[in-house]
């Protein structure tokens, strides 16, 4: 296999055969907050999106030119990691709100909420796990946060459609949406025949 | 200006001492985590290439031709004096993580066995690979690792072709086969041009 | 010692973190699958909340509140550190199968908010109580979903078997997408008696 296929198998792994939220439950806590509104659904994607790239590029470097060659990564990896995601997002912030006005408007408000989702973390620690090059790492952090979009956007698609249904008070709020997870992620596992 | 010298100094503090905590632990650890693996790396050496036989670490590095399986460490089988084999431990990516194993080969081209030290295949479908009790063929009780026992090299290792997937997991079975191929292929290749001899 | 057993209970029901709060539930959905990964994944959980609650508490007078936020993290990841390196060390099978969601206990909202809303406003002592009920509470959901999942999933608890072995498992269960399902369906539950006994009042 060239090294082009093996950049679109991880790309195809990691945006749907294993999509990280419904088969690997990672920013869920936005993903089920934050569902029963589209704009701020389409806002965070945004937000996730890029700074899930940039974050794994950063970290990257750490990893392999300072954590891996001082043998520091077993035990400071954890540590050196959480705090450039949370100073990352705070430049980000920072430099967004100069720059365009109009961008910090539809996604700034999201970016403080990011900095505590796992999905992030856990994107730059599955790098670290497989043992991505620079570019590898890329394409997963980009399959990845192209994945947490895509549910995002189901799910608060389905969500605006059963605002105007009846349902059984059983269901209404929380308990529906984590069922119509239950239900995409079972046909996101059907996706597992794309990779062979 | 007082003040964000104290704050850096506060959080520089914190930093310190929580690094210095840490690599506390770790030296604490190391060795527990070094034993470990050093325990269930023999076990799976002897489990891969079942008999009497003496391994050797090799520092040599072999290329694995395909970009996605990595080949690590690679040891030779000792019955006395004469190399009968050798272990290559490959990974091979799978569902989620990649699936780590020793794929054991005889000289003259044969797998002696496979057993996987790492993997994170989901539960109930592709971790039934390191399932001794999941069998591919239930009549002879063979589990999806066993089926590669005495197969050739030159075999094509294909899912539902000559290998029998495990049901519901092609990922994992295919990530297996390629990965117990390529480790069979190269070592083959390694003896022929007279390697570990 | 009655105000201690209040924190504690505190934690199992009224404002227990993943039922009513609804928030740590990335760990909660994936470790469910079995109960082994349940029982480890409670003690890494267990022991980072209860030794960052007791720490920040301690320093709570000498962090300056601008960067309180950056010191919880830092003390909150050097036990996440701690636990994975014991886990690692000492149960290494089971960690490897749920090594990422160890990892990230150190961004787990439930961590951080204990952090913030009671150790950094609280005595030592009281904190330590939180953080044994806000365990205890945790542990108790995500053992009660891995043993059903389990059960009915694979037949067996923690690895035991159960169900007789004619028995032919629900495969679905222990699959992603029923993690999704059992939790909808116990929060439905709970959000209609909670809303039940509300209107009672």
């Amino acid at each position: 296999m060239s090294y082009l296929a093996n950049l679109a198998k991880i790309f195809v792994a990691s945006a749907f055969v294993n999509n990280i939220v419904l088969l690997q439950f990672l920013g869920l806590c936005s993903y089920i907050g934050l569902t029963d509104n589209m704009d701020a659904s389409i806002g965070m994607g945004y937000a996730v999106t890029f700074v899930t790239v940039v974050a794994a590029a950063v970290t990257w470097i750490i990893d392999h030119w300072i954590l891996i060659p001082y043998h520091l990564q077993p035990f400071l990896q954890i540590v050196s990691f959480i705090l450039v995601i949370g100073s990352l997002v705070g430049l980000v912030e920072i430099y967004i709100k100069k720059m365009s006005p109009n961008l910090y408007k539809s996604m700034g408000i999201y970016l403080p909420l990011i900095a505590t989702n796992c999905l992030i973390l856990g994107v730059t620690f599955i790098n670290s796990m497989h043992n991505f090059d620079f570019i590898e790492s890329t394409v997963e952090a980009i399959g990845s946060a192209l994945g947490y979009f895509m549910a995002m956007l189901i799910l608060a698609g389905i969500r605006e459609r059963l605002r105007n249904s009846e349902l059984p008070d059983f269901f209404k709020g929380k308990a529906i949406a984590f069922m119509i997870s239950g239900i995409v992620a079972l046909a996101f596992m059907g996706f597992q025949g794309m990779i062979k | 200006m007082n003040k964000i010298m104290k704050l850096t100094l506060v959080l520089g503090l914190i930093g310190a001492i929580s690094g210095g905590t840490l690599a506390g632990v770790y030296k604490f650890t190391a060795p527990v985590i070094k034993a470990q693996d050093a325990k269930e790396l023999q076990a799976g050496l002897s489990e891969v290439f079942p008999g009497n036989y003496e391994f050797k670490k090799l520092e040599i590095k072999l290329k694995s031709p395909d970009p996605a399986i990595q080949i690590g460490d690679v040891y030779t089988v000792k019955s006395g004096k004469n190399v009968i084999g050798a272990i290559l431990k490959v990974s091979s990516p799978g569902d989620q993580a990649p699936i780590v194993m020793l794929v054991g080969i005889n000289k003259d081209g044969r797998i002696s066995g496979v057993k996987i030290l790492q993997s994170l295949e989901t539960p109930g479908l592709g971790a039934n690979a390191s399932n001794p009790h999941y069998y591919v063929n239930k009549a002879k009780k063979i589990t999806f690792l066993d089926q590669f026992k005495n197969k050739k090299v030159t075999d094509p290792f294909v899912p539902k072709k000559d290998v029998i997937a495990i049901t519901g997991a092609t990922i994992t079975s295919t990530a297996v086969s390629k990965g117990v191929k390529i480790a069979g292929e190269v070592a083959y290749s390694y003896f022929k041009k007279g390697g570990g001899s | 010692m009655k105000k201690y057993l209040k924190i504690i209970w505190n934690g199992i029901s009224p404002s227990n973190p993943v039922l009513i709060l609804a928030i740590g539930l990335c760990s909660v959905i994936a470790v469910t699958n079995s109960v082994k990964n349940a029982l480890l994944m409670s003690f890494a959980f267990s022991f980072v909340l209860i030794a960052s609650e007791i720490i920040i508490s301690a320093l709570r007078k000498a962090i300056p509140n601008e960067i309180r936020v950056p010191i919880f993290v830092v003390v909150i990841a050097t036990f996440t550190t701690i636990a994975a390196l014991l886990a690692r060390a000492y149960f290494s099978s089971i960690y490897e199968a749920i090594k990422l969601y160890i990892l990230l206990v150190v961004v787990n909202c439930i961590i951080i908010g204990r952090a913030e809303a009671f150790a950094y406003k609280n005595p030592v002592i009281d904190s330590l109580f939180d953080g044994i009920g806000m365990s205890i509470g945790y542990s108790w959901v995500i053992l009660a979903i891995a043993a059903v999942r389990e059960l009915f999933g694979n037949g067996t608890i923690a690895g035991l078997q159960v169900f007789p072995s004619a028995y032919k498992p629900a495969l679905v269960m222990i699959l992603p997408p029923a993690g999704f399902l059992v939790i909808g369906v116990l929060v439905g539950w709970l959000e209609t008696t909670l809303k039940k006994k509300e209107a009672k009042k």
